[in-house]
């Protein structure tokens, strides 16, 4: 039922049906005098058979106040089978509650709608009257529009079981209100036209406070152009409202928000830049914690807001948009330590390599310089023995600057592992080829000892290729060796290899013939400075560890069962062929 | 036997390398332990004078560090390069990866020059002279 139509027929019907006040059959008037209107109503309730109203909540008061009485007839006529019920549909809130539990008491079925037609109306099976005045307080009506016409009759109540079926049990909704359970709006919007219209609302509404957060840089810059952005610089700018916006950083964005900041400086906005997340696809909006806005991207690619966005969710729900408000300051306080750590990692870094760049500088002249000298040494005539002397104190020197060396690479070693900064050089590898050249280098730096080195492969027919960092495996290979060379005066060593198919990985264990692990340090083994002798730092172990758990790796350590010596063996994963 | 050692004396004798270190301690042990190899070495301690006395076509090899003041070892093999297209140049720094990544951050066109190799600091002394007789050899067989 339009308006204009409405009004048109009002015309038609004023001018024919003025001052008639008996009802003819099929007749459509309105009446105007507020005691009539009464009457008219009364007669409407008694004579139905079945009533539907659809009141606001100022019609109910008027209704109780008049035809409460007439109603409870009615129900008794229900009660034998005479009158097939009377049915509300109102809006149910705090102040009409006892109200409705009265209607509901004596037996009268009501829905609560949250948001009810202009009109109030009520339909029996033969008629309908219908006003659009609100009744507050229970106020007589003035102006009533009232037809016997089938068709308006069918029109309306069609309008009543379509928010019959929309409604909410009134039982539920008191209980509801009784609990405190918030009574909010939650709309879920499809068009995005609408979402845009909202969107812009809210923020022009806003008062205290906006919260922000992009999905994505496009989504920024969509909402940007869209003008959600210049509206929120604009509340900030005249009702000083805070602006808080959280958004995945590029060139375009920076730009933009730079700009903006520039625009309007003592303006309260803050601009935090997050990751982009790769799985929240929405941005929302949070405005004076009362509205949320979540609107869900559908498409990033789209150049415009009205194709990029899907769904949107609107609420003030209380609860709703609280979580969203907490979801946002979570964000904003990890974007603050995300920020903290990224300096805190450079600083890391930058006080690695400047460490070692003071560390190593002075060991290359010492051991540069030495060398050659006794290089130089070693060719000249040495009749007196004095040069052989001479050349035996270099050595000293030499060991002692590598040995400065090692320390000196371990340390950052550890600095590296401690601060997460170990990086590999991953490369596809032959195993054999690393374990014999740690073997020969091994071989070549110990020539003093009587130890055996033996290599024992168990797979002879292929070659193991393994994916790993060349130098560190070398690293962890020869640490294992020299360890086992350390503890063993003399026997033998014996390196192992064993693929593990199933588990795709390969064991390469070294065992040896020496002292064993000393109980006190078996338990702490891989740990930093866990040693028992006092030629090294303790630390060779822990970073071999570490290198090869970076590798995805594992390394154990036991004492041979035989009670001679020690083996140590690691897991690397084996390359899929 | 001594004929031959004369020979690659004299040959290398023709190799000339720029070394550019600001550390002067450097400077010296790596001239003469490549001196002692047999190179002609010439040395400076600032980078700056460097490229100002640099004379293109006129070394087979440049030895730079890279953390140096004034101008750093990536800004001086720039301009090197732009002057002398065959020179073949080595970093040697005691830096750490923070080089790494600035050298492919801020360099692409460094890092995929085959000729330019980049070394660590401490470097042992027959590593150094291998290294540099396998660069000259590379470049004389161009």
């Amino acid at each position: 039922l339009t308006t204009s139509s409405s009004s048109s027929h009002q015309k038609k019907i004023k001018n024919r049906e003025k001052g008639i006040t008996t009802i003819h059959k099929h007749q459509t008037r309105i009446v105007e005098d507020p005691s009539q209107i009464i009457e008219e109503i009364s007669h409407l309730t008694a004579n139905s058979n079945e009533l539907s109203t659809c009141i606001s909540t100022g019609g109910l008061e008027f209704s109780y106040k008049y035809f409460f009485k007439i109603k409870k007839q009615l129900l008794e006529k229900q009660k034998n089978g005479k009158h097939k019920g009377i049915r509300y549909v109102t809006k149910i809130e705090k102040d009409n509650i006892e109200l409705a539990k009265t209607y509901l008491n004596s037996g009268i079925q009501i829905r609560h709608v949250k948001n009810l037609p202009p009109m109030s109306f009520g339909v029996s099976d033969k008629e309908m009257a219908a006003t659009i005045e609100k009744m507050e307080g229970g106020k007589k009506i003035q102006s009533l529009l009232i037809s016997t016409e089938p068709l308006y009759i069918q029109h309306f109540t069609s309008i009543f079981e379509e928010a019959w079926k929309n409604g909410i049990d009134a039982n539920e909704r008191i209980r509801d209100i009784e609990a405190g359970v918030d009574l909010a709006d939650i709309e879920v919007i499809s068009s995005s036209l609408r979402s845009q219209e909202l969107y812009q609302n809210i923020i022009k509404l806003s008062s205290k406070e906006i919260l922000w957060i992009f999905p994505t840089t496009s989504a920024f810059l969509r909402q940007d152009k869209m003008g959600a952005i210049p509206l929120a610089v604009q509340a900030s700018r005249k009702r000083n409202v805070k602006v808080k916006i959280l958004v995945p950083a590029n060139k375009l964005v920076q730009e933009k928000v730079q700009q903006l900041k520039q625009n309007c400086i003592s303006c309260p906005i803050d601009v935090r830049y997050i990751e982009q997340m790769s799985e929240t696809m929405a941005t929302i909006l949070v405005v004076d914690r009362k509205d949320s806005l979540v609107m869900e991207l559908k498409n990033d690619s789209k150049a415009t807001f009205f194709d990029a966005i899907g769904l949107s969710t609107y609420s003030n729900s209380k609860a709703g948009v609280l979580s969203y408000v907490s979801i946002f300051e979570n964000l904003w306080k990890q974007s603050e330590l995300y920020e903290q750590l990224k300096t805190h990692d450079r600083m890391q870094k930058e006080f690695i390599d400047v460490a070692a760049h003071e560390l190593r500088t002075p060991i290359q002249p010492i051991l540069g310089l030495t060398q050659m000298i006794y290089s130089n040494i070693d060719q000249e005539e040495d009749p007196s023995g004095k040069k052989q002397q001479q050349k035996e104190l270099l050595e000293v020197v030499i060991r002692n600057a590598h040995r400065l060396q090692r320390l000196t690479e371990d340390i950052l070693d550890v600095t590296r592992i401690e601060s997460q900064n170990l990086s590999l050089k991953l490369g596809q590898i032959s195993l054999d080829e690393i374990i014999m050249n740690a073997i020969n280098d091994a071989k070549r730096n110990q020539q003093t000892k009587q130890v055996n080195l033996l290599y024992h492969q168990h797979d002879k027919d292929n070659t193991i290729l393994i994916q790993a960092d060349k130098g560190r495996l070398n690293q962890v290979i020869s640490n294992l060796i020299s360890n086992a060379i350390k503890f063993t005066e003399e026997g033998t060593i014996i390196i192992t290899s064993k693929k593990q198919e199933k588990e795709n990985r390969v064991i390469i264990s070294v065992k040896d013939t020496g002292i064993g692990i000393h109980p006190e340090v078996l338990p702490r083994l891989f740990q930093k400075f866990a040693t028992k002798s006092y030629q090294g730092t303790g630390l060779g172990l822990y970073i071999s560890k570490s290198i090869v758990e970076a590798h995805g790796g594992k390394m154990w350590a036991e004492n041979n069962f035989d009670g001679k010596g020690a083996t140590f063996a690691f897991s690397i994963p084996m390359l899929k062929k | 036997m001594i004929l031959h050692g004369l020979f690659t004396f004299i040959l290398r004798q023709a190799n000339r390398i720029l070394l550019v270190d600001d550390e002067s301690d450097h400077c010296l042990t790596y001239q003469m332990i490549l001196q002692d190899a047999g190179f002609k070495c010439v040395s400076y301690t600032d980078s700056a004078k460097a490229l100002q006395e640099f004379t293109p076509n006129s070394y087979d090899l440049v030895i730079l560090d890279i953390r140096m003041p004034k101008l750093d070892g990536f800004a001086l093999c720039e301009k090197i390069r732009k002057v002398d297209r065959d020179v073949q140049i080595i970093f040697i720094t005691a830096g750490e990866t923070h080089y790494e990544n600035f050298r492919k951050q801020y360099y692409p066109e460094i890092s995929n020059d085959i000729n330019i190799n980049c070394l660590q600091k401490p470097i042992r002394n027959e590593e150094l002279t291998s290294i540099v007789n396998m660069t000259m050899t590379r470049k004389e067989e161009k």
